[in-house]
């Protein structure tokens, strides 16, 4: 868009009686292909071209949304439905911020990205004779941004994200059981010169096949091991979403007016990063246009910080994060995580096994949710195993941990030396979000684990 | 080369109540996609937003295609039904009646608060085009949606709830049980009961089988996701048990599906021997091809589930059960492929003649094995949704779920 419409439409929403509005433009060429073993489900190619129009008065929100057209119609229709003064704004000129890729989507023949999929079926196929099919998804992303807004920014991005997310199928007489794995990247094809496809077709057969051998355990409030990685889906539940401007600002968090205080272990540093290099959960600049940084949350037990995006910032009347996010221009932005982790700490380990005469050792994760409002949050266990006098004995399945945010914070008593982070997805307000959660191997005293 | 065209389109009319505010909505979208295929090949999809497909695109299409050609895709013949666009609009008197139920409710029950409330007109449109041939079909719901918040001594409790109704006369009601429930579940404990008997409300049956509605598609079954494959003439259910799919009935309902074939009632479950399997095009059936929005592919899919109601009245089964009226993370709670469940849960303890409120329970069982542990069904049924298929499911009475809990009762 000419940089003299965006100065209109901008000067239109102020002289309109608004004293901060913003224009996001969204080009996107999106491509989905899906195995499902041998059968190649579907090649698709995805073109969004769109633009959301946001216009603040105080904290009161107008948003407008629509697919990209003639631009003399739009700011003429945006005349009509807005009364409007004779004023002039301008922005400065448009900077791009966008990251170099050394292998452009576009510059990839289609074959060579459906072997990855085949490479990845086969190996995981090979792995036991008990497997039985393998679900996948290559999905690569050229998202380009434009966001300029009545302070005069205006900036450009361009958002280069692939991913392969791979469910393998075990089977044994009538039992079913399914493993997965799903690696991200922000940047070119280049992830998958380095990425070894068969180790993550192996760990996601591995994973179904253990699952197939589990049995199932007696519920009950117990302490719980979670391993390092994606294991840190359980602070993005517990207590990530509550940190969200989102639920804060509307008093619709049990963290509300905490600042300082001790709310979770002394051994406990949670922070949300959405500038790491590269990561599946990282952006360059926010939805807002903000630059990603490191935004430290709980520091040793104490309620340092929000996740905070403009509106929210209103709110509350604190600074933005550079943490505000949608899935496409048809949302407003709202405040989001991007790679949310739990810092290392000194513990051993081994240890952290040792010590429990009884107990669930947590090795993976599949998904969860929370209520922010009340901090109930819960998720389900993808691969655990039981703890019996100080060793991992068998495996177990079927089991979902619940709890308060508040509560589970204050029951981390140890926290490993080695953290990792894995990548998946968060529906929330404002869309479908690509993020990361880690940390590393944590013990909890206790929490409440259904099973049968 | 065939090309098809689908356009979705999109109407709604909503009133809603925000924390006693009144603001009104209007919402308008039109998404128009290209379909390229060849019949027995695969297909390619592209969406497309604001802007016309380019030659290079349309190229690329083609070449994914010979890429794909051993896939097995087969398009139906189209033919030609046009209907007009209905007309959609709002009662004059519908924020008048808003007001008055809501100011009612905030009389009878002071410390809820009322977050927001919203009722919405809905109509969706989907228009197919092939080749100078065209169909259209329109489908009209009226939604409401809930959002309540109770506190009290550094207690909080809310309740979201959303529900399809025809007109507003029932709405009253149906919101009167919400704000008694969440102003009762203020005080619920955590309790633990062990392997018990468990009452699922007609909205927590409902929902429970719309995560597992899958299990009955013959795709997913195929992919090893259900354990229904091959089960056709087979005792899967207690005999009190019969689900149909009633694609003329719901919100959503269709008189064809997305690959434009006319959809029919089908008998899954009947007095507990399966039936037959929902397919598609693909899966060498028809009536039950749908995409998800406009998502490039077909996916098989019931429309509207129907449980056949049962004999005893739901007052009649509550004594003596665990009666669970809301789940929690159903979607990461649930393995349709194993039938296993472990859920957040809330609900009430009915023990000699006492209600006590429960909340941080978790409810486990398989589901599978449920479908043969049913007991009783109630006469009440409630009409619920999830992930786009709607269900009408009357309350559950379940011998053997493990009810996890803090406290022993």
């Amino acid at each position: 868009m000419k940089q003299s419409t965006l100065e209109n439409i901008l000067t239109l929403g102020l002289d309109s009686g608004f004293d901060f509005c913003e224009v996001f433009i969204e080009k996107k060429r999106m491509t989905r292909l899906t195995q499902k073993t041998h059968e190649t489900q579907n090649a698709n190619q995805e073109f969004l071209h769109g633009i959301g129009l946001r216009f603040l008065k105080g904290t009161e929100v107008l948003y407008l949304s629509g697919a990209f057209g003639d631009e003399e119609r739009l700011l003429k229709e945006l005349k009509e439905s807005l009364q409007t003064k004779e004023n002039k704004l301008t922005l400065y000129s448009e900077k791009d911020v966008s990251l170099a890729v050394r292998k452009e989507f576009s510059s990839i023949d289609l074959s060579e990205k459906r072997d990855l999929l085949r490479v990845m079926t086969e190996e995981a196929l090979k792995y036991d004779n008990r497997m039985v099919g393998m679900d996948s998804l290559y999905l690569d992303m050229c998202q380009e941004v434009a966001i300029a807004n009545s302070t005069g920014l205006h900036v450009k991005d361009t958002r280069n994200k692939t991913r392969l997310f791979s469910q393998s199928i075990a089977q044994e007489g009538d039992t079913i059981e399914r493993g997965w794995v799903g690696p991200g990247y922000l940047g070119g094809f280049e992830f998958y010169d380095e990425l070894d496809l068969k180790e993550y077709a192996r760990e996601a057969a591995r994973m179904a096949i253990v699952n197939l051998g589990a049995s199932y355990a007696e519920g009950g409030v117990m302490p719980v091991v979670v391993d390092n990685g994606f294991g840190g889906l359980l602070f993005h539940e517990a207590c990530g979403h509550s940190l969200e401007a989102t639920a804060v600002s509307r008093g619709a968090s049990e963290f509300c007016d905490k600042l300082g205080e001790e709310v979770a272990s002394p051994l406990l540093t949670l922070v949300d990063d959405g500038s790491i290099p590269n990561r599946w959960g990282s952006l360059n600049i926010d939805d807002e246009g903000m630059k990603t940084q490191r935004n430290v949350l709980i520091e040793k037990g104490i309620l340092k910080g929000y996740l905070i995006d403009i509106l929210g910032s209103r709110r509350m009347g604190m600074e933005p994060t550079g943490s505000a996010r949608r899935e496409n221009y048809t949302f407003a932005p709202t405040s989001r995580m991007t790679n949310t982790f739990i810092e290392a700490g000194q513990d051993d380990d081994e240890d952290m096994i040792r010590e429990l005469d009884k107990g669930l050792f947590v090795k993976g994760m599949n998904a969860g949710s929370v209520n922010p409002a009340t901090g109930e949050f819960n998720f389900n266990v993808g691969e655990a195993y039981l703890i019996e006098k100080g060793k991992i004995t068998k495996p177990v399945k079927g089991l979902s941990l619940i709890g308060t945010g508040g509560d589970v914070l204050k029951q981390v008593d140890a926290v490993g030396k080695n953290a990792t982070i894995g990548d998946g997805f968060c529906w929330s307000l404002s869309g479908a979000l690509y993020i990361g959660a880690g940390q590393p191997r944590i013990r909890l005293k206790s929490m409440m684990v259904g099973g049968r | 080369m065939k090309t098809q065209t689908m356009t979705e389109l999109t109407r709604s009319y909503t009133i809603k109540l925000f924390e006693g505010l009144f603001d009104e909505k209007s919402y308008q979208e039109t998404r128009k996609k290209l379909i390229l295929s060849e019949d027995d090949e695969a297909s390619y999809s592209v969406i497309i937003e604001g802007m016309e497909p380019s030659e290079e695109v349309i190229q690329e299409a083609m070449e994914a295609q010979k890429l794909l050609k051993q896939e097995k895709k087969k398009w139906g013949p189209a033919f030609t039904s046009v209907q007009e666009e209905p007309t959609l609009e709002l009662d004059d008197d519908t924020t008048e009646k808003l007001e008055a139920i809501a100011k009612n409710l905030k009389e009878k029950y002071p410390k809820v608060t009322l977050k927001n409330l919203a009722f919405s007109k809905n109509l969706k449109g989907t228009i197919l085009e092939s080749e100078g041939e065209k169909v259209t079909q329109w489908s009209k719901n009226n939604h409401v949606s809930i959002n309540l918040d109770v506190r009290e001594g550094g207690k909080v409790e809310t309740l979201w709830k959303g529900f399809y109704l025809d007109d507003l006369s029932e709405l009253s009601t149906r919101l009167d049980d919400s704000f008694e429930e969440v102003s009762e579940l203020l005080y619920g404990e955590s309790k633990h009961f062990g392997k018990t008997k468990v009452l699922l409300s007609p909205d927590a049956a409902g929902e429970l089988l719309g995560a597992y509605a899958k299990i009955f598609n013959k795709d997913v079954q195929r992919r090893k996701g259900s354990k229904f494959l091959d089960k056709e003439g087979q005792v899967v259910a207690t005999n009190l048990l019969t689900i149909t799919d009633k694609p003329h009935q719901g919100p959503y309902k269709r008189s064809t599906d997305d690959e434009w074939k006319q959809t029919r009632e089908q008998v899954l479950i009947e007095k507990g021997v399966f039936k037959t399997s929902l397919k598609n095009l693909q899966e060498e059936g028809s009536g039950s091809g749908y995409r998800t929005g406009l998502s490039p592919s077909t996916d098989v899919k019931a429309v509207h589930l129907d449980v056949e109601a049962g004999n005893t009245p739901l007052k009649d089964m509550q004594e003596g059960t665990i009666y669970i009226t809301q789940w929690e993370g159903l979607f990461a709670g649930t393995n349709p492929a194993s039938g296993d469940f472990s859920l957040q849960s809330k609900g009430f303890a009915f023990k000699d003649g006492k209600k006590t409120p429960l909340k941080s329970i978790l409810v486990s069982g398989n589901f599978y094995d449920l479908l043969h542990s049913i007991e009783a069904l109630s006469v009440e049924r409630s009409l619920t949704s999830y992930e786009g298929v709607s269900l009408e499911v009357p309350a559950m009475l379940v011998e053997g779920l493990s009810v996890i809990g803090e406290q022993k009762e």
